[in-house]
C-alpha cells in the first residue's frame, strides 16, 4: 500500500497578464523525498513554490498536500497541513529582536481570540522553549539583537529555527544557499544531510554542487513546462536537460567537487 | 555613562508611580485653566493611542481617524443630550457606534495598503464629515451640537471644583482604557500586530490570518477612538464637524510620529508635546503655528523615529561617529559589569 | 438648463488649475512613492507672490513667473532636504509635508493677512465674450486654453520624449530603471521640481478666478488628492480626465445644492477607490 504523496500538483498553470509563467505542471513528491527543482532563471521556480505555498493563486490546476487539495486555501492556512516555505531573502523581521522572531513562530495559534487572550512575556511554557530552540540553533548569543543587525548566515538561521518551530512536514526552500560564499557551501550541505528525514523537503536551488549532493530527485523547469524528472543520474545523462542548460554547470560541478 | 544608559532604559519603570501620584494630586495644585489642558492632553494621550495601535503597531497608515472621534462625539452628543442618557451608558455606546463604524469600513478600506490606504481613509472620513456637514436636523450641521452636560462623579461634587471633578472622570476612563491597551500591546496580539508593519507576507507564511488580525486592530483602534471622541464632547460640552475634520486626523498622526510609532508611552508624549505647544506658544506668539509646523520638519529631520526613542538614536549617532556596528540592546536579565561586545565579537566567539 | 455653456466654462476652467496642481501630486507619487501634502501651499505661495507682484508692477505675466518661481524655490528646498531620507516612509511623508503646510499657511496669513486676495484679470483678458450663446468671462476661456496648452506640454513631454519615458519607467519598476544606470536621483528632482512649478503656476493663474485666502491651500489639496485618486498615480491622461471630472461636477453640484459639492466629490473618490482602487487610468497591481 502506497503512502499518502507529500505533495501533488494536477496540471498547475499560472498566467499573469497574459504571460504563461507555469504551464501545466504536474508531479508527485513522496513523503521524506528530497525534490530539487532546478532550470534556468525566469523559468519560473521560484512563482512555482510561490503557487505552492498560496501566496499566488494558481490559475488552473490543483495543489494537493498529503492528501488535501489546499488549492483554494490562502497562504496562511496551509501551514495548518504542515506547509512551509523559506524566502531567497530570510524571511524574518527585521526590527525584531531573534528571540521575538522565534517567539512569534511558536506563539502562533497558542492563544485564543487572536492572541489576545495572553500576555508574550509571562507565557513560560513559550518562553523557555524560545530558550530552547536558540539554544539548539546556536542564536542564544544574539538572541536579544535585532535581527537586521544580524549577518546573512545568522538570519537565515533565524528563519530556518522559526519554521522548524511549526514542525513542518513540507519545506519549501527557495535558494537557501544564495548569498553563501562558496567555502561556506560545503557546511551548508552538511546542515542540509541533518534534516530530519520524515520531513519532506522541496529545494529550489542554483548551485548544482547542493543539488547533486542533497536531491532524490530533481525535476527540471524551463520556461515554465517541466523538462525533465529523474534521479541526478537520470538527470545527467538527459540530453534535452544538457542542451538547455545543464552543460556548462555540470561541468563546473565536476571541477568543483570536493 | 552607564549609569545614564541604564536610567534611560528604565525611565519607563521609575516614572510610573511618582506619575500616577502627580496625576491624581493635580487638581490640588494646578489652577483651572491648566487643569483643563491637562484633561484635553489625556484625552488626545487616548486618540493618540488608538491610532497608534493602528499605525505604530500594525503599520496601517490611517489618516481618516477622525473619523471615530467624531462619531464618538456625536453619539455622546445625541445621546446625552436629547436621551438624556447618563454619561458611562453614553460612553459606552459612543465606543459601540465606532466598532460598528470600523467593522462597516474595515473591509473596504483594508483592499488597500500604504499611500492607497491613507487616501481612501481620509476620502470615507471626508464623506463622513459631508454627511454630518448635511444632515442639519439631526446633526446641527455645521453648528453642531451645544449645550453637551458635563457628566459629574457623585461623590465628587462639592467637594472639588466641576473642572476638577470632570478631570477625574476622564483620568479613570483614560486610564482604565490605556491599561487596557497596555495588555493588548503586550499580548501575542500585540507582536503579530508588529509581524504585520514588518512583513505581512511572512507572518502568513507562518500561518497567521492577517487579515483578520487587521480588521480586529482596526476595529479595536476605532473603539478607543471613538471613545476618546465621546470624552472630549463632553469636555467641550459641544460637538461639531470640526472634530470629523482631516486635520484633526493629522494632527493625530504628527503626536503618534512625534512622540515615537509603535512605542507605548510615545503618543502620549506626542499629544502633550503638541497640545502644549499649541496653549503655551499661542500665549506669547500669534505664529504658534508655524510654530508647530517646524516643530514637524525639524521632528522628521532629527528625530523620525519619536521622542521616546531618543536614548536609542543617541546611541547611534554615537557610534556612527565612532564608525562602529550599532551597540546591541542589553537583555533584560543580564546583569553584566563589563562593556556589552560587539555584534562582530558575539558571532566569532559563537 | 442649469448645465450650460457658462457651468461648462467655469467648471473647464477650473479642471485647467485643478489639472496643474494634481499632475505633480500624481507624478511624484506614481514615481517616488512620494506623498505631498503641500501642493495646496505650493499653490498658495503661487497664488500671493503673483498677487503681491501683479500689485507692484502691474505685469501679469511677470507675476506668472515670479509665483511659479518661488514655489519652485520651496519645491527644491523640499526635494533637497527631505526626499532621499524619506523615500517608501509615508508616514514621515505625511508628517513633513503637513508641517511646510502648517509653516506656509502661516507665514502667508502673517504677511498678507487673514482676508481673501483676488487680482483682476490682465487687461487684455477682462470682460466677458460671447460663447455658443452665453456670455463667459473672457479670463476663465483663456485659463481653458492655458491649461489646454499645458496639459498637452506635460503629456508630451512625459509620454513622447526619452526622458518621460524613463519617468514612466521609472514609475512602472524603480529599481530596473536604477539598474540601467540612469541618474534617478536627478530624474527625482526635476519632476518634483516640475511639480511644484507647476502648483504654483496654478495659484498664481487662479488669483483671478478663486483667489487666495487662508485655506484656499487645504481646498486645492483636498480636490488635487481627488484628482489623483480617480484619475490614478503616475498617469498624466488620468489626471487630465479626472481633473475635468471632479471640476464638472463640483461646479454641476454647486448649481443644484451648494453645500452638497463637497459630499459629492469625496463621494466619488470614495467609490471609486472601493470599487477600482488604482484609479481610472492607474495600473492595477498598485494598491
Amino acid at each position: 500500500m502506497t503512502a499518502v504523496p507529500a505533495l501533488q500538483l494536477e496540471h498547475v498553470s499560472k498566467i499573469i497578464g497574459g504571460l504563461t509563467i507555469l504551464e501545466d505542471i504536474s508531479l508527485t513528491v513522496q513523503p521524506g523525498e528530497r525534490r530539487a527543482i532546478i532550470g534556468p532563471n525566469g523559468a519560473g521556480k521560484t512563482t512555482l513554490l510561490n503557487v505552492i505555498a498560496g501566496f499566488l493563486p494558481a490559475t488552473r490546476g490543483r495543489v494537493i498536500v498529503f492528501g488535501r487539495d489546499v488549492t483554494r486555501l490562502p497562504a496562511h492556512r496551509r501551514v495548518d497541513v504542515g506547509l512551509l516555505k523559506t524566502n531567497q531573502q530570510p524571511a524574518v523581521f527585521q526590527e525584531l529582536t531573534t528571540r521575538q522572531n522565534i517567539l512569534i513562530a511558536l506563539l502562533r495559534g497558542r492563544h485564543r481570540l487572536l492572541g489576545l487572550t495572553g500576555q508574550v512575556n509571562s507565557d513560560r511554557a513559550v518562553q523557555r522553549e524560545a530558550e530552547r530552540v536558540l539554544e539548539e540553533w546556536g542564536l542564544l548569543d544574539v538572541g536579544d539583537i535585532e535581527v537586521r543587525h544580524l549577518p546573512h548566515g545568522y538570519q537565515r538561521r533565524v528563519e530556518l529555527a522559526a519554521r522548524f518551530a511549526l514542525r513542518p512536514r513540507l519545506l519549501l526552500l527557495d535558494e537557501p544557499a544564495a548569498g553563501l560564499a562558496v567555502d561556506e557551501i560545503p557546511a551548508f550541505i552538511e546542515r542540509l544531510a541533518q534534516l530530519p528525514r520524515d520531513m519532506t523537503v522541496v529545494l529550489v536551488e542554483h548551485s548544482m554542487r547542493v543539488v547533486f549532493s542533497f536531491a532524490d530527485r530533481i525535476t527540471v523547469l524551463h520556461h515554465g513546462a517541466v523538462l525533465a524528472d529523474g534521479t541526478p543520474d537520470e538527470i545527467q545523462r538527459n540530453e534535452d536537460v544538457q542542451a538547455a542548460y545543464l552543460a556548462g554547470a555540470m561541468r563546473g560541478r565536476n571541477a568543483g567537487t570536493a | 555613562m552607564m549609569a545614564t544608559a541604564r536610567l534611560a532604559r528604565n525611565w519607563r519603570r521609575a516614572i510610573g508611580v511618582p506619575l500616577a501620584v502627580l496625576l491624581l494630586a493635580a487638581p490640588a495644585f494646578l489652577p483651572t485653566y491648566p487643569l483643563s489642558v491637562l484633561t484635553e492632553i489625556l484625552i488626545f494621550s487616548l486618540f493618540a493611542m488608538s491610532l497608534n495601535l493602528l499605525l505604530g503597531y500594525a503599520g496601517l497608515p490611517s489618516l481618516g481617524h477622525s473619523a471615530f472621534f467624531g462619531t464618538g462625539g456625536y453619539a455622546v452628543g445625541l445621546l446625552a443630550k436629547y436621551l438624556g442618557i447618563p454619561a458611562p451608558v453614553a460612553l459606552l455606546i459612543a465606543v459601540v457606534a465606532g466598532v460598528a463604524l470600523a467593522l462597516i469600513t474595515g473591509p473596504f478600506v483594508l483592499r488597500t495598503h500604504g499611500a492607497y490606504f491613507l487616501i481612501l481613509t481620509l476620502s470615507l472620513t471626508q464623506v463622513l464629515f459631508g454627511i454630518v456637514w448635511l444632515w442639519r436636523r439631526v446633526t446641527g450641521g455645521d453648528d453642531g451640537l451645544p449645550g453637551i452636560p458635563t457628566p459629574k462623579l457623585p461623590f465628587l461634587v462639592g467637594r472639588v471644583s466641576d473642572t476638577a471633578n470632570f478631570y477625574y472622570l476622564a483620568l479613570v476612563v483614560v486610564g482604565i482604557a490605556l491599561l487596557t491597551m497596555a495588555w493588548i500591546v503586550r499580548s501575542p496580539f500585540g507582536l503579530a500586530l508588529i509581524g504585520i508593519r514588518e512583513n505581512e507576507r511572512y507572518l502568513a507564511g507562518l500561518g497567521y490570518p492577517t487579515w483578520t488580525l487587521k480588521y480586529a486592530a482596526y476595529t479595536i483602534a476605532g473603539g478607543y477612538g471613538a471613545l476618546a471622541g465621546g470624552l472630549f464632547a463632553y469636555f467641550k460640552g459641544f460637538v461639531g464637524p470640526g472634530q470629523i475634520s482631516w486635520l484633526l486626523a493629522g494632527e493625530g498622526m504628527v503626536m503618534v510620529i512625534l512622540g515615537g510609532a509603535g512605542t507605548f508611552w510615545g503618543p502620549i508624549i506626542g499629544a502633550a508635546l503638541v497640545l502644549l505647544l499649541r496653549y503655551e506658544v499661542s500665549a506669547f506668539t500669534q505664529r504658534w503655528v508655524m510654530i508647530l509646523g517646524i516643530v514637524f520638519i525639524l521632528t522628521v529631520l532629527l528625530l523620525p523615529q519619536g521622542i521616546v526613542r531618543l536614548p536609542d538614536r543617541i546611541r547611534q549617532l554615537r557610534a556612527q561617529l565612532r564608525r562602529e556596528a550599532p551597540l546591541a540592546r542589553r537583555p533584560a536579565s543580564a546583569v553584566s559589569p563589563h562593556r556589552e561586545p560587539s555584534v562582530e565579537q558575539v558571532i566569532e566567539r559563537s | 438648463m442649469p448645465v450650460n455653456t457658462a457651468s461648462l466654462v467655469i467648471g473647464l476652467s477650473y479642471a485647467s488649475l485643478l489639472f496643474l496642481v494634481a499632475v505633480g501630486l500624481s507624478v511624484v507619487f506614481g514615481l517616488m512613492r512620494f506623498i505631498n501634502l503641500a501642493t495646496g501651499s505650493l499653490y498658495l505661495i503661487g497664488g500671493y507672490i503673483g498677487w503681491s507682484v501683479a500689485r507692484s508692477t502691474g505685469n501679469f505675466l511677470l507675476a506668472l513667473v515670479a509665483g511659479a518661481l518661488a514655489a519652485l524655490v520651496v519645491g527644491i528646498a523640499i526635494e533637497r532636504g527631505f526626499l532621499q531620507r524619506l523615500h517608501r516612509k509615508e508616514l514621515l511623508q505625511v508628517a513633513l509635508t503637513l508641517g511646510v503646510a502648517y509653516v506656509v499657511q502661516d507665514v502667508t496669513r502673517w504677511i498678507w493677512g487673514g482676508d481673501p486676495l483676488r487680482l483682476r484679470p490682465p487687461a487684455m483678458l477682462r470682460g466677458s465674450m460671447e460663447l455658443f450663446g452665453s456670455v463667459v468671462p473672457i479670463y476663465r476661456v483663456a485659463l481653458i486654453v492655458i491649461g489646454a496648452v499645458l496639459a498637452i506640454l506635460v503629456w508630451y513631454l512625459l509620454e513622447r520624449t526619452k526622458w518621460g519615458a524613463y519617468v514612466r519607467a521609472g514609475v512602472d519598476d524603480l529599481e530596473m530603471v536604477q539598474c540601467l544606470g540612469i541618474n534617478v536621483r536627478r530624474i527625482f528632482a526635476i519632476v518634483f521640481s516640475l511639480g511644484a512649478f507647476l502648483s504654483g503656476l496654478g495659484g498664481a493663474l487662479g488669483t483671478p478666478v478663486t483667489g487666495v485666502a487662508p485655506g484656499t491651500d487645504i481646498q486645492l489639496q483636498l480636490m488635487a488628492l481627488i484628482v489623483v485618486i480617480l484619475g490614478g498615480l503616475g498617469s498624466v491622461a488620468g489626471a487630465i480626465a479626472a481633473s475635468i471630472v471632479v471640476a464638472l461636477t463640483d461646479t454641476i453640484v454647486r448649481t443644484f445644492w451648494p453645500e452638497a459639492s463637497f459630499f459629492a466629490v469625496w463621494a466619488l473618490a470614495a467609490v471609486v477607490l472601493i470599487v477600482r482602487p488604482q484609479g481610472l487610468f492607474g495600473r492595477p497591481g498598485w494598491a
